[in-house]
């Protein structure tokens, strides 16, 4: 299958890959486990799910800018996702199961993966709030992601779904995740987020900032992604269920119907931040006499670490304050100043003295800044993007979610932090490479001892190497900062499979 | 990339280069494909300086070689950028 226009395909994708139910702003997350024996009755509740899968022909209707807000009123979003474990209870055939990709079926929590992906120290299994292997209360098995207008809206939307989950005999692993969005989109630490995505071929995204767009196949099995290949998709035998409305897959002169075509791979981690860790470490290191000078630097010293300013605006552009002045209301201009992703590293920002180069969003997406090569750098970041759909959980420290305030209110002990979404086709390349490799390397860009100074595990590990310094080129020469602590601990995820709103049907059949 | 099929691309079961260095290692799978059938499990390995990479390594050595000789203004602030 060739990707030309996706959208024009109606219904085949459930809403959240072609965007995160942006006017929706309150979220509830699922994490449901199937009992032994309950087989049977986890089908009977997919059977009532999938009518109610919001794909993305019906996002379509909902207008852009609705001044009347009751136009929301009542409208309310569903997808769902399932992990290997799950699909297998539901009863998809052994060979079907088969066909998913290795880290899928092994697991985020398979134990030599937890070393690979830093899931170790404050962030091992044991500290995990839900999802570590061997768990007594069963394995993760469905994620149901519920989205609406208002609080009030959701949490009857959540009521409703849990008295059929519980007619059906299914479990919660946790209280259902609550989400809303935060002040202008930021997340807890201050920072707004979620601003640099890429533009995937076929999802009917406008590229404003003009970044090169990556292949569908990135993104969803059945299509060609950044090496021109198929990502591996998983097969239904011809005798059991509908098979026959499933897509296809043409191999030489054999075609077989595909389970996975239209779907992604979602990766889920639950993220709790320690925000008043967070200031109160950039304070001290900080500090001078001048209590107004201070919070300038600590907030700077925040902004090197990040990347951008706390209102968003890069500092690849903007590298010694803020443009932004708060008191103006948003216009065109200032959103495009915020939402900035039109920027590269090499020409301009060799050393990082702008944006340092072990800054967090330089480590997530490089760009062209990789081994002095920057075409063959950008080559190497396209390969390695993934299409972010998480959302903030919890209670903000103070609602405006001004630093000042985050650093005087010392409240750590609520939990809150960021439901880390991920959506992708191969999660090995495009996930784990970018977390092993890139976010917690201490080698990232032929750096030494520091891992992303936000996100990163800087915890001791095995290996001897050391990951808790960051450093801030400057003249004469570059100051660093030792001893940090961890400001965010992983509470849980797994690997789900989002499937195509025909693969959800023919699950029903089974 | 390039390198990589100039290594390597005279081995069994490598997928096939075009003029020595294009495609090869750019075919994903193929590549996985064959590396994997050729893995032998590791008992035992030595590294001398396990904390340190190689282009680390580079650098500290141009770090030593700047502490000697004379420097001109310029590359003197090149150097300290090594720190």
């Amino acid at each position: 299958m060739d990707s030309n226009n996706l959208m024009e395909d109606h219904g085949e994708l459930q809403a959240i890959i072609t965007g995160g139910f942006k006017r929706l702003n309150h979220a509830r997350y699922i994490l449901l486990t199937i009992p032994q024996g309950k087989e049977e009755d986890a089908k009977a509740f997919v059977k009532e799910v999938v009518p109610k899968v919001t794909a993305t022909e019906f996002i379509k209707t909902i207008p852009k800018y609705s001044p009347n807000k009751n136009t929301w009123e009542g409208i309310w979003g569903l997808n769902v996702a399932f992990t290997h474990s799950g699909l297998k209870k539901l009863g998809l055939h052994e060979s079907t199961l088969d066909g998913f990709s290795r880290p899928f079926k092994e697991g985020m929590n398979d134990p030599e993966r937890s070393i690979h992906l830093g899931d170790i120290g404050d962030n091992a299994q044991k500290n995990w709030d839900f999802g570590a292997r061997g768990e007594k209360k069963g394995t993760t098995d469905m994620l149901l992601l519920l989205f609406a207008s208002t609080e009030k809206n959701v949490d009857t939307e959540l009521t409703r779904w849990k008295d059929k989950w519980e007619k059906h005999g299914l479990e919660t692993l946790i209280p259902p995740i609550d989400s809303h969005v935060l002040e202008d989109g930021k997340e807890h630490f201050g920072f707004k987020d979620g601003i640099a995505q890429p533009i995937v071929k076929g999802l009917g995204k406008e590229n404003i900032f003009n970044t090169t767009p990556i292949n569908t196949g990135e993104v969803l099995l059945g299509y060609r992604d950044q090496y021109y290949e198929f990502p591996r998709n998983p097969i239904v035998p011809d005798t059991k269920g509908e098979f026959y409305k499933l897509p296809l897959i043409h191999e030489g002169d054999q075609h077989q119907y595909a389970f996975g075509t239209n779907g992604s791979y979602l990766v889920f981690r639950k993220l709790r931040q320690y925000v008043n860790r967070f200031w109160t470490y950039l304070a001290e290191q900080t500090k001078t006499d001048d209590a107004a000078k201070s919070e300038e630097a600590m907030v700077k010293l925040a902004t090197k670490m990040v990347g951008r300013w706390p209102s968003g605006v890069p500092l690849a552009k903007y590298p010694d304050h803020d443009p932004i002045d708060p008191k103006k209301k948003v216009d065109d201009e200032i959103w495009l100043l915020k939402n900035n992703d039109e920027f590269l590293f090499d020409n301009d920002d060799k050393y990082g003295d702008k944006t340092p180069r072990g800054s967090h969003i330089r480590r997530s997406n490089p760009r062209d800044s990789l081994r002095n090569d920057p075409n063959e750098s950008q080559e190497i970041s396209q390969k390695h993007r993934m299409l972010r759909r998480g959302r903030t959980y919890g209670n903000p420290v103070e609602k405006d979610l001004k630093p000042i305030d985050l650093l005087n209110k010392n409240d750590d002990s609520e939990d809150r932090g960021l439901v880390f979404i991920a959506l992708c086709g191969d999660i090995n390349r495009q996930y784990e490479f970018s977390q092993k490799d890139w976010i917690d390397g201490p080698k990232f860009d032929d750096l030494y001892t520091e891992s992303d100074p936000v996100i990163g595990n800087h915890c001791p590990r095995n290996d001897g190497m050391v990951t808790n310094t960051f450093s801030v080129p400057q003249c004469p020469v570059r100051h660093r900062v030792k001893d940090i602590p961890q400001f965010v601990e992983m509470k849980g995820g797994a690997y789900f499979f989002l499937p195509g709103i025909r693969a959800l049907k023919y699950l029903t059949t089974l | 990339m390039r390198s990589m099929n100039l290594m390597y691309g005279s081995t069994v079961g490598f997928p096939t280069t075009k003029w020595l260095i294009k495609e090869g290692a750019n075919s994903r799978s193929g590549y996985m494909r064959v590396t994997r059938s050729a893995q032998y499990k590791t008992n035992l390995w030595y590294c001398a300086v396990p904390t340190l990479s190689v282009e680390n390594k580079k650098n500290n050595r141009k770090v030593r070689q700047g502490l000697s000789g004379s420097m001109s203004e310029k590359k003197a602030q090149a150097w300290l950028r090594r720190l």
